[in-house]
């Protein structure tokens, strides 16, 4: 089977109208799938950070299979551009801290104590799957393909072994006439875990968009996706309902937090419409450092030893994947969305002032004797009134 | 007992909870006249009524949002009113109910002042849980052993009262074991069972209208039946000390949903309105 396979790069490199080739890496984590033309594996998260630098974006791209499942074969990730580099794979630690510290901050209760108050300063990782990915070892090798190899590239597939489906190769087609490339990657190692590696890939574009229009045709029942855009003003998704949910004053114990809110996406997304998307943070990206100081782990930094919680994106400067940047002119906004696969789509990241500054913050006397006051109600309604008594 | 009923509620059965409700409940007042008492005499009033306080807590819940009503069923919304007053003379009288004090003072009155077209009073009334200043109008009706006394009252008042919600099962998870730990400094915790609980304030201008109906039974005593009508309008509203047992669920926010009370009583007292040649001898 590895003799096939083999063989079955090598005619890829050879069809490949892009400088195609097989740069590989021993990576972090397993095959699943954007797109994937494989039976054995379903996407059910996808998390990306999409990093625009003039008219070049950095995409740094990760998907994984509901917990369980035994993915692996070849990922086909969309590219809406030209590559402008050789793809690497990153560390998932440059997706995880920046995802930690643009989560839900829960303040801890001076007092609590004993078990389950102490974790007050709560994430949305463990529950939303989103951010601890399984980081099984595999390796992967994978070729870049430009849009006019669309065709090159399936009959590979297929004579490797790999079933496309037909709507992923009719995605494949759209996606080329639209000018976009795509790679392919192939895993090598032991296929038991769930998440793909970190992909970085440079490629030349205006705006920002999200591939996941082939991914309907190989995801689950239900696809999670966070993105992190960083640009120089905030961002939103085009054409869909945003939503930030409400959370009210807790009613419950402050370790629970985490998971009421996780609950309350659910529900924000599902009033909104079921292509909506949740708004989780919103500043510049320096608005970030003060966050670090309320990691309760901090090992899930991509350097521990950094001062900063960006870290992962001055290696990806560090390797010329990403330009330097300012940390306080640019501003990350984070996303996140449930969505069936039907309504899985090219997802475009539209610059948006209206986008405001935002983050969850549930203050600890949030969850003390709170007052409120509802003098509002009974001042729109005399307001009411008095119009209607003008009409009249 | 319910053991959430902690002072508001007054028992299950009407008329225990009516006997229960005049002895222990925290009402508003029931219904005030401007007339006042001599020097020295004194007045009890008893009354029973309906208190249909209402508040609605907005909730946030782990599959959608519900709305909760502490609305009681009606043995729980009976409630009372004791007073005892004493007259000071010049107008002046003081009071006690079972919430606070009073003092009064008639600027005009139909017993010292013969051609007043009615009485007229002003009223401040205070306790640990309940404020209020009133404007008492009164005017006695008819000459015979039984008058009609019309009565209307326009109190300012801020009323705060512990208040219970039932939570319906997709905000409970019995499984928790603790009451908000955020919440100190509460006494009944531990006594209290699943469901939401909240110290409400309200501040609202309250209206008893009501008549009473004075029947002389003998020369220095009155016997008064009376019924009243109250009619609230809050305007400012507040919520404190919130627990929540067993809860899965956020506050969103707390409207004051119905405010009204119905009351019925007797009070005993000396007749108001005395024959014109002893009224200016009166202090």
């Amino acid at each position: 089977m590895n003799a096939l396979r083999t063989a079955a790069l090598g005619l890829l490199a050879s069809l490949a109208p892009v400088s195609a080739h097989a740069a590989g890496a021993f990576v972090t984590g397993d095959g699943s799938f954007v797109g994937a033309p494989t039976g054995d594996g379903e996407v059910a998260s996808v998390r990306a950070l999409l990093f625009q630098q003039g008219d070049e974006v950095t995409a740094v791209l990760q998907t994984a299979a509901d917990s369980g499942q035994n993915v692996g074969g070849a990922w086909i990730l969309p590219i809406p551009g030209d590559i402008l580099l050789e793809p690497v794979t990153a560390d998932p630690a440059l997706l995880d801290e920046l995802l930690r510290v643009s989560d839900p901050i829960y303040e801890p209760i001076e007092g609590c104590g004993g078990s389950g108050c102490g974790a007050a300063v709560g994430d949305t990782g463990a529950l939303a799957e989103v951010r601890f990915f399984d980081e099984t070892k595999a390796s992967a090798n994978w070729t870049r393909f430009g849009p006019g190899a669309v065709q090159s590239a399936v009959a590979s597939l297929e004579s490797s072994g790999f079933t496309v489906p037909t709507g992923v190769v009719d995605g494949l087609y759209d996606h080329a006439a639209d000018g976009g490339s795509f790679v392919v990657m192939w895993f090598t190692g032991d296929r038991v875990g769930t998440a793909s590696p970190a992909l970085v890939v440079r490629y030349q574009a205006t705006d920002l968009v999200l591939p996941q229009a082939i991914t309907a045709h190989t995801a689950a029942g239900e696809v999670q996706t966070a993105v992190l855009t960083i640009t120089d003003t905030a961002t939103g998704p085009e054409g869909v309902a945003r939503t930030t949910p409400k959370l009210g004053i807790p009613l419950y114990e402050p370790n629970r937090t985490p998971e009421f809110y996780q609950a309350r996406v659910r529900v924000a997304l599902e009033e909104a419409g079921g292509d909506a998307w949740v708004l989780e943070y919103s500043n510049q990206l320096d608005t970030l450092e003060p966050r670090k100081h309320l990691l309760v782990d901090a090992s899930i930094l991509w350097d521990e030893t950094s001062k900063v919680p960006w870290s992962g994106l001055n290696a990806l400067v560090r390797k010329g994947m990403l330009n330097d940047f300012n940390p306080s002119e640019v501003w990350i906004t984070r996303w996140r969305t449930f969505q069936k696969a039907h309504h899985l789509r090219d997802q475009r990241f539209i610059p948006d002032s209206s986008v405001p500054a935002y983050e969850v913050y549930v203050t600890a006397d949030q969850f003390g004797a709170a007052a409120w006051v509802w003098t509002v109600p009974f001042l729109l309604g005399g307001w009411a009134m008095r119009r209607r008594r003008r009409r009249d | 007992m319910d053991p959430r009923k902690h002072g508001w509620g007054v028992g299950r059965l009407p008329l225990g909870g009516l006997v229960l409700g005049i002895v222990s409940a925290c009402a508003p007042p029931s219904l005030r006249h401007a007339h006042s008492l001599d020097q020295g005499k004194v007045a009890i009033e008893l009354a029973g009524g309906i208190n249909t306080t209402a508040v609605d807590a907005e909730l946030y819940g782990a599959d959608g949002d519900y709305t909760v009503s502490s609305a009681d069923d009606l043995p729980d919304q009976l409630t009372g009113d004791v007073v005892v007053r004493v007259g000071l003379g010049y107008g002046f009288e003081l009071g006690a109910s079972p919430i606070a004090g009073h003092v009064k003072y008639s600027a005009l009155d139909e017993r010292r002042h013969p051609d007043a077209p009615f009485s007229l009073a002003l009223t401040a009334q205070g306790g640990v849980r309940y404020a209020g200043g009133g404007l008492l109008l009164s005017r006695q009706l008819g000459d015979g052993p039984v008058k009609l006394r019309p009565v209307a009252n326009v109190w300012y008042q801020v009323h705060q009262m512990p208040l219970d919600w039932v939570l319906p099962a997709e905000l409970v998870e019995e499984d928790i074991d603790v009451v908000n730990p955020g919440v100190t400094g509460d006494e009944n915790e531990g006594a209290l069972g699943t469901g939401l609980y909240a110290t409400v304030t309200i501040e609202e201008v309250a209206i008893p209208i009501g008549l009473e109906v004075p029947i002389n039974v003998h020369e220095d005593w009155d016997l008064v039946p009376f019924f009243a009508y109250t009619v609230s309008i809050p305007t400012y509203g507040s919520f404190g000390n919130v627990q929540c047992v067993d809860c899965f669920a956020g506050l969103a926010d707390m409207n004051v949903a119905q405010r009204s009370q119905i009351w019925i009583g007797l009070k005993l007292l000396p007749p108001l309105v005395r024959p014109t040649q002893f009224a200016k001898d009166s202090p």
